[in-house]
């Protein structure tokens, strides 16, 4: 069933992109309710992994111009996110949580074309040719996005380390 | 190569996708830039960070709100089509299909100016016969209102009991 199969990895996606809870169980109700309406509309013989994630993807990015969601802040990153063992090296577990949860929030600054292809990427595990595939631009374009978004990550972890970002 | 070219390239550089000569001039930069240095230290640490970000189980109450989904879905497609197909809705349909039919014949009809006189001929015929129809039952009206005058004229006059013969 299309639900079993595809539903954490829709969620998690909403979650990453969004970073609130709440609304990311909203968003892949209605992104399910959307996917069931539109079965019609696929092209046997394409991949339907690829198009159901565009379907995901055109959905977060309407929700996001139309709310604004640039202005909200995200859950706490402990809040849902499990902690890292870290049981062997507690100090390097602590700075690899403090790592996470600034990049974490960092997500936030990202543009959203730059923020989805990161999280497509990044988070999502995906070549760059399968995000070209779900967001619709070349490759050279979303490895640009991934270098950007990237990079500006790194400021950011490098700002906290100089104790000028704020969480 | 200059710090920007650099940080253009650390991406592909990190990714694995450099060309063997490229790669060598970027390892040639860093060992001399401590802060492109720093720079690639940071990206591998936030890659490095994102590979173990978990992936977050449903909730429950998300779970039975989306496995209720596909159920719902069918009820609505279904419903949809039963629509179409009650009994009840074949005679407005089968009407819409004739008029749109004879809507068509009507657009690609060449002659669709003696088509429109013969339209607003039995058009103003129709209105016609309503208003003689009309005139008609107004009469009638007025004929049943005497008749019903002189029944009641008469009812007046007769004495049931018979009493004035005596």
């Amino acid at each position: 069933m299309l639900v079993d199969l595809y539903s954490k990895k829709v969620f998690n996606m909403a979650f990453q992109f969004t970073g609130s809870f709440q609304e990311s169980e909203d968003m892949t109700q209605d992104i399910f309710v959307k996917l069931y309406r539109s079965l019609d509309k696929f092209e046997q013989g394409k991949n339907f992994t690829a198009w159901m994630l565009t379907l995901a993807k055109n959905y977060l990015i309407d929700e996001y111009r139309r709310t604004k969601w640039e202005k909200r802040s995200r859950d706490d990153f402990e809040d849902h996110l499990p902690t890292l063992a870290g049981a062997d090296n507690p100090e390097r577990g602590l700075a690899d949580e403090e790592t996470r949860a600034l990049l974490w929030s960092g997500l936030n600054k990202l543009p959203s074309d730059i923020r989805m292809a990161v999280i497509l990427k990044e988070l999502q595990g995906k070549k760059y040719e399968e995000v070209a595939e779900i967001t619709g631009v070349p490759v050279g374009t979303v490895k640009s996005r991934v270098n950007r978004g990237r990079l500006q990550l790194a400021q950011i972890l490098k700002d906290a380390k100089e104790g000028t970002h704020e969480l | 190569m200059s710090c920007e070219r650099i940080q253009d390239l650390l991406s592909p550089y990190l990714d694995g996708e450099l060309a063997p000569a490229e790669r060598a001039d970027v390892d040639a930069h860093l060992e001399a830039c401590p802060d492109c240095i720093d720079l690639l230290g940071r990206l591998r640490a936030a890659l490095s960070a994102f590979a173990a970000f978990p992936e977050i189980d449903l909730s429950e109450n998300l779970q039975s709100r989306l496995a209720a989904i596909p159920e719902q879905s069918r009820k609505r497609a279904r419903f949809s089509l039963d629509f179409f197909f009650k009994p009840a809705l074949q005679p407005v349909l089968a009407a819409a299909t004739g008029f749109l039919m004879l809507f068509s014949v009507y657009m690609v009809s060449p002659n669709k100016g003696a088509i429109n006189r013969t339209i607003s001929l039995q058009f103003h015929r129709g209105i016609s016969s309503i208003e003689k129809l009309y005139v008609k039952a107004g009469s009638l009206t007025d004929r049943l209102g005497e008749f019903a005058n002189g029944m009641f004229a008469s009812a007046k006059d007769i004495n049931p009991l018979g009493r004035g013969e005596d």
